[in-house]
């Protein structure tokens, strides 16, 4: 490995760490800036709910605070914080004590991953190509004739696009269930008709993403394959004799691909973003839904942890994409 | 590429202006007129809670029906889009301004103070906007249109910084750079009179995309029912939808006309965006 | 070619990224497939996310475990009493009846024969006395320790089937409304011989292996997942072999998430559930009109609900001017016309409600000859009058400024009205009435800061639900005793009394009121101290009441039949409530 690569390593390393650091201390700090105690409103919201009437508000959450460390200064809390993630340890629900968060995440993540990585890698795919082939020059009018169609869908947020395709085919043609991610009487179990349930009540969720995104893919696609076709080695290809297709695939897509994966990487958190209404919008047991719940009931320690989770997330993928990138293109590597 | 840039100020506009760049303009255009105009037809009283009788279908009096709790849409229409507009157009400003300073100043002058932008910049990318967005909205006493602006404007700054700082980074290799240089000019002279100029088409660029990224954030907020409560909005006439169940009960003309106004204001925002970068970068129509 | 060996790629992805959701969940090898015509399917009731927490912890009585509310009081535990709330009728279930001492310092529970836990060894009075001992001595965290503590001295257990509890101070109504009316009284009996020892806010009562959670109910736990809790009848339920009762018709229960009104309403279409989380008006007539066998408690609407003893009202904090001033308080209950309010906020579900009296006390206490009824209708309470309103301010020293907004002394009275998410539909019309009549009245944030400021008296006004009034004016009418008000910054130790109202004559009428039992005799102590109380509120209205509080409780007839109902009233239709376990051994399969 050069030096010049070992040293873009070293950089790239320590450029994710000091991110991963400054994130997830904004991410302690924000929750603690909100007002009111959010340990006495969990409790005082089950009071509404009509089960403890005659609790005494104040001691139990002193109770609490004093087993969760929360009477602590701030400069204790931070510190136990630290502590506490390397344990792997992101605290406990206030509002469904004492069920710990990563419990909550662990339980949540198979549908939110399943979710997004399905919708995610369709539409990427699907459009990347969609897109690459609208580029190249001879394009039918067939597909010339998507390209209005795919601006409009990608134009709506894909979370209203959730609540369209939910009147439609659900309101109005029930074709596909409107909620849940299993029926309600399914014991889940590993055989063919769990799994057919599963994709049934995911078919819905999955395809407002996808079609929302495909859109934004394909055109991204396009205007890369048209700056792409403009390169000198796509003339040299053609003037070498090979076959239009080889030099389709093996040029032009593999080229425009690189830009596309970053543009992926950077687009993630919007596509998380946009999948907390549609888990929510469909009753989906995900992320999303979790954390929906958690932001309205202020259960901090599980906004925290589910906040962190994505940050990291992120944050490894973006890191994975620089460093992918130099090692496919070796003009980039600085 | 000075030089190009300088012909191609009125006089070349007419072949570089795309189609595209043309139809996303007439869309804003037309979304933005009926903003202006329409409040001063369209009695505002009509579209607050009770002025109407409630769940009404378009037809008759109303023309676009009216929703569970009493607005008349049509009014609500009229009076909700130009504050979604409104705030796009703060984000984006504020947004797009403060990126745009912000990459122009790390580009040019490199060293820690570049570090230190970046750095900072990379960071907040990497946090889902929407997770510090609801904390930081659930967390305000009185949310109004401008507080929502700023604080989505507050997150969106970052890509636009990293496009400006790149540009200027390929800028100041160029020869005329050098020779601003060797004539004595002052670092932010040149900031100012040799790269900002060239720089202002992604600045502009990026304005339209801050604008875009923040509609669509503060509307996600919106449904979420974190928007300002007491404002009419097309992102909260959306969540008072979804509350009282519009989809389940067939309410369409109170969820599908927002739907349809969003998905105009980017469809013309998307088409500008594109066009403009065909304005500014004219490689990119030659093969399309 | 690559294309190919990727679309192979994609597709096998795909179908390992349906079954990740399979690791999350436990596995349910063990379970039995049962038809849907032998299962019943519920949902918790209200607000709750999409997927269940603490599955397996199953203490009974931690605050943060809803599980006694959501499904236990109608499979695994049951109570000593329920009550019709709709008749008053007592209901005697694992006891047999009970009788308080002439001076209230005692009561005797005769407990049924033949009643055995699930494991088979006895319910006896030993069990009784370890549990309510146990919630006396219990510490905060444990729902009712507050209660149980206040009023409970000591338990014995003289006999297998004789409890004996001794009060500190008399208790004319402590069995009534602890352990008999099968309202949100949620304190089953629990088994000694599985908790003593354990630390009762700490034990999990979840071991399959010894069949906890361990109740005396006909069904037993058999898989609990983040997404569905599922019950097996038991067939040598004691009511069974006693010939009591016979075992109940569903075979099976299951109870899965809901999270929203919206996913509610397309279970019942889809006959994916059968009874659970009410809906609003509106949802549950579309999805009727798409699925007719989806019942309520009325024939036809728009009132199709039942009242859960509940009203919304406007609570003035009387710690904070000009709040204080009850001439300010009258020209706001004149200010609102409750009939539009209900229209617009809840599509005429809910009627208007002058005083927090709920429907359960219409059949006995505001009957046509009532004295208390009469009172109400006298006082014209609901009587929205804008010269009313100006007299009101004006006796008050308030005019209207330039704006036309109330102000006194050049000051303008600002009017926030603060709400909790589940009264935000009278937000917005509220404050427009309010606005109407010359308040400057501006709608505030709708989060959960309600409550901590509700308890510290940080507030001026806040829309709360008063509740209470299930079974005498006493319930509804204590909250304003003084003994709940605090300095503002001390949080009020119960949150449905957040008035801070303090009167030395209405509290000695209501102190009075608890040291005797209920009496509809208009010549009785009883109701000569209602009146008197009822006059004081009439004159200073601490409180505005606006709306009962009625649900829309769904019952879906597709499967199962026998739900109560206004025809059918044979227990109020609440599933969260105790006295729902009469509706599972009343239901029958449909076809």
């Amino acid at each position: 490995m050069s030096s010049d690569l070992a040293s873009y390593l070293a950089k790239r390393i320590t450029q994710l760490f000091l991110v991963i650091f400054i994130a997830v201390s904004v991410n302690f700090i924000i929750p603690r800036l909100l007002p009111g105690d959010p340990v006495a409103t969990a409790l005082a919201r089950l009071q509404t709910s009509g089960s403890g009437q005659t609790m005494d508000i104040q001691a139990v959450s002193d109770a609490y605070r004093a087993r969760y460390g929360l009477d602590q200064p701030l400069w204790n809390q931070y510190l136990n914080y630290w502590a506490d993630l390397f344990r792997l340890d992101l605290g406990v629900s206030f509002a469904n004590f004492p069920e710990k968060v990563t419990v909550m995440i662990a339980n949540a993540l198979p549908w939110s991953v399943g979710l997004l990585a399905t919708a995610t890698l369709l539409s990427f795919f699907i459009g990347s190509f969609l897109g690459g082939r609208l580029a190249w020059p001879g394009a039918g009018r067939g597909i010339r004739a998507l390209v209005p169609g795919l601006m409009v869908l990608s134009a709506i947020p894909f979370y209203l696009l959730a609540i369209i395709m939910v009147y439609i085919f659900a309101v109005e043609l029930r074709w596909l269930p409107p909620a849940g991610g299993v029926e309600t009487t399914r014991i889940m179990r590993l055989d063919w008709a769990t799994a057919q349930d599963i994709l049934r009540h995911a078919v819905l969720p999955c395809l407002s993403i996808a079609i929302g995104n495909i859109g934004f893919w394909a055109l991204g696609m396009r205007s890369q394959m048209v700056s792409v076709l403009g390169e000198d080695y796509i003339t040299f290809a053609e003037a070498k004799g090979l076959s239009p297709g080889r030099v389709f695939f093996w040029y032009g897509i593999r080229n425009a691909f690189l830009p596309q994966i970053t543009a992926l990487a950077l687009n993630l958190g919007a596509v998380v973003s946009g999948a907390v209404l549609v888990e929510v919008i469909f009753n989906y047991p995900g992320l999303g839904s979790l954390l929906y719940v958690a932001i309205r009931g202020q259960d901090y320690f599980v906004i925290q942890g589910v906040v962190l989770v994505l940050i990291v997330t992120l944050a490894v993928m973006l890191f994975i994409v620089d460093l992918i990138y130099p090692l496919l293109d070796p003009r980039i590597r600085r | 590429m000075t030089i190009a840039l300088k012909t191609r100020l009125p006089g070349g506009l007419g072949s570089r202006l795309g189609g595209t760049l043309i139809a996303g303009l007439s869309i804003l255009g037309v979304i933005a007129f009926f903003s202006i105009i329409g409040p001063f037809f369209v009695d505002e009283v009509l579209a607050q809670v009770g002025s109407v009788r409630p769940r009404q279908p378009p037809g008759g009096d109303f023309p676009l029906g009216s929703d569970a709790q009493g607005r008349d849409m049509l009014a609500l229409m009229v009076h909700a889009t130009p504050n979604t507009l409104k705030m796009g157009l703060i984000a984006g400003v504020i947004g797009g301004g403060l990126g745009s300073i912000l990459g122009l100043i790390a580009g040019q002058f490199g060293g820690w103070i570049d570090a230190v932008i970046s750095v900072i910049s990379d960071s907040l990318m990497t946090v889902p906007a929407i997770a510090i967005l609801v904390v930081i909205a659930g967390n305000i006493e009185e949310m109004s249109t401008s507080v929502m602006a700023v604080v989505v404007a507050s997150l969106s700054w970052m890509f636009t910084t990293r496009t400006v700082r790149a540009q200027v980074l390929s800028i100041r290799e160029r020869g005329y750079i050098e020779v601003a240089r060797v004539n004595g000019e002052g670092p932010l002279e040149i900031l100012f009179r040799e790269v900002m100029p060239n720089v202002m088409p992604y600045i502009v660029a990026s304005f339209v995309g801050t604008s875009s990224a923040a509609i669509l954030a503060i509307i996600g907020l919106e449904a979420l029912g974190l928007g300002a409560q007491n404002e009419m909005t097309l992102g909260n006439t959306i969540y008072w939808a979804q509350q009282s169940s519009a989809v389940l009960r067939g309410f369409w003309w109170w969820w599908a006309p927002p739907i349809v106004v969003i998905a105009m204001i980017f469809v013309g925002l998307f088409l500008t965006s594109v066009g403009f970068d065909r304005f500014a970068n004219p490689r990119l129509g030659r093969r399309a | 070619m690559q294309r190919c060996s990727l679309m192979r790629a994609l597709r096998g992805g795909i179908a390992a990224l349906a079954l990740l959701p399979m690791a999350g969940a436990a596995f349910a090898q063990d379970v039995a497939d049962m038809s849907r015509e032998e299962t019943l399917v519920l949902t918790p009731w209200g607000d709750q996310p999409a997927q269940f927490s603490n599955v397996d912890n199953w203490n009974t009585y931690l605050s943060t475990i809803p599980k006694q509310r959501d499904v236990m009081q109608i499979t695994i535990n049951e109570m000593l009493f329920y009550t019709n709330l709709n008749t008053g009728e007592l209901i005697p279930w694992q006891a047999v009846s009970y009788e308080t001492a002439d001076d209230f310092m005692s009561a005797t529970i005769t407990l049924r024969e033949g009643v055995t836990w699930a494991d088979g060894v006895a319910f006896t009075s030993e069990d009784v006395k370890f549990t309510l001992e146990a919630l006396r001595d219990a510490p905060p965290e444990i729902r009712g320790a507050a209660s149980f503590n206040e009023w409970i001295a000591s338990v014995d257990a003289p006999d297998p089937l004789t409890v004996v509890i001794t009060y500190k101070k008399p208790a004319p109504r402590f069995v009534r409304d602890f352990l008999a009316l099968g309202h949100e009284n949620h304190y089953p009996i629990l088994p000694r011989h599985i908790w003593e020892g354990e630390n009762i806010a700490e034990f999990t009562n979840y071991d399959p292996a010894r069949g906890l959670p361990l109740g005396t109910g006909p069904y037993r736990l058999v898989s609990t997942t983040t997404g569905q809790m599922i019950f097996d009848r038991r067939d040598e339920w004691w009511g069974n072999v006693t010939g009591f009762q016979d075992a109940p018709a569903p075979a099976r229960i299951v109870l899965v998430p809901v999270s929203s009104d919206e996913a509610m309403g397309q279970l019942h279409i889809a006959n994916q559930v059968d009874g659970g989380r009410q809906l609003q008006i509106g949802t549950f007539e579309a999805a009727r009109a798409q699925n007719p066998n989806l019942a309520s408690w009325n024939g036809e609407g728009p009132e199709w609900g039942a009242p859960d003893g509940c009203v919304y009202s406007i609570v003035f904090n009387h710690l904070v001017a000009p709040y204080d001033n009850a001439d300010l308080r009258h020209a706001v209950n004149h200010a609102l016309d409750r009939a539009t309010l209900a229209d617009i906020a809840y599509e005429g579900a809910m009627p208007t409600a002058p005083f927090a009296f709920s429907g359960y006390m219409a059949g006995t206490w505001l009957t046509e000859d009532s004295v208390l009824r009469q009172m109400l209708e006298d006082a014209g309470v609901d009587n929205q009058d804008q010269a009313l309103v100006d007299e009101r301010m004006a006796a008050a020293g308030f005019e209207r400024n330039g704006e036309g907004f109330w102000a006194k002394d050049g000051e303008v009275l600002d009017f926030l009205v603060r709400t909790p998410a589940f009264i935000q539909p009278l937000l917005a019309p509220i404050t427009q009435q309010l606005r109407n009549a010359g308040f400057d009245a501006r709608q505030g944030a709708v989060d959960d800061t309600w409550l901590p400021d509700l308890l510290s008296g940080n507030f001026g006004t806040m829309l709360f639900v008063h509740c209470g009034s299930l079974s005498e004016p006493l319930e509804t009418m204590k909250d304003y005793h003084s003994k709940f008000a605090r300095p503002i910054g001390t949080n009020i130790p119960y949150s449905l009394a957040g008035t801070r109202y303090e009167n030395p004559e209405y509290d000695a009428i209501i102190d009075r009121m608890e040291a005797i039992p209920a009496d509809t005799d208009p010549n009785s102590a009883y109701m000569q101290d209602a009146v008197a109380a009822m006059e004081i509120f009439l004159r200073d209205m601490p409180q505005v009441h606006l709306i009962e509080e009625f649900h829309v409780v769904t019952f879906n007839n597709s499967y199962w039949t026998g739900w109560p109902s206004a025809a059918d009233p044979y227990v109020a239709p609440y599933t969260p409530w105790e006295a729902f376990n009469l509706v599972i051994h009343n239901l029958q399969p449909a076809q």
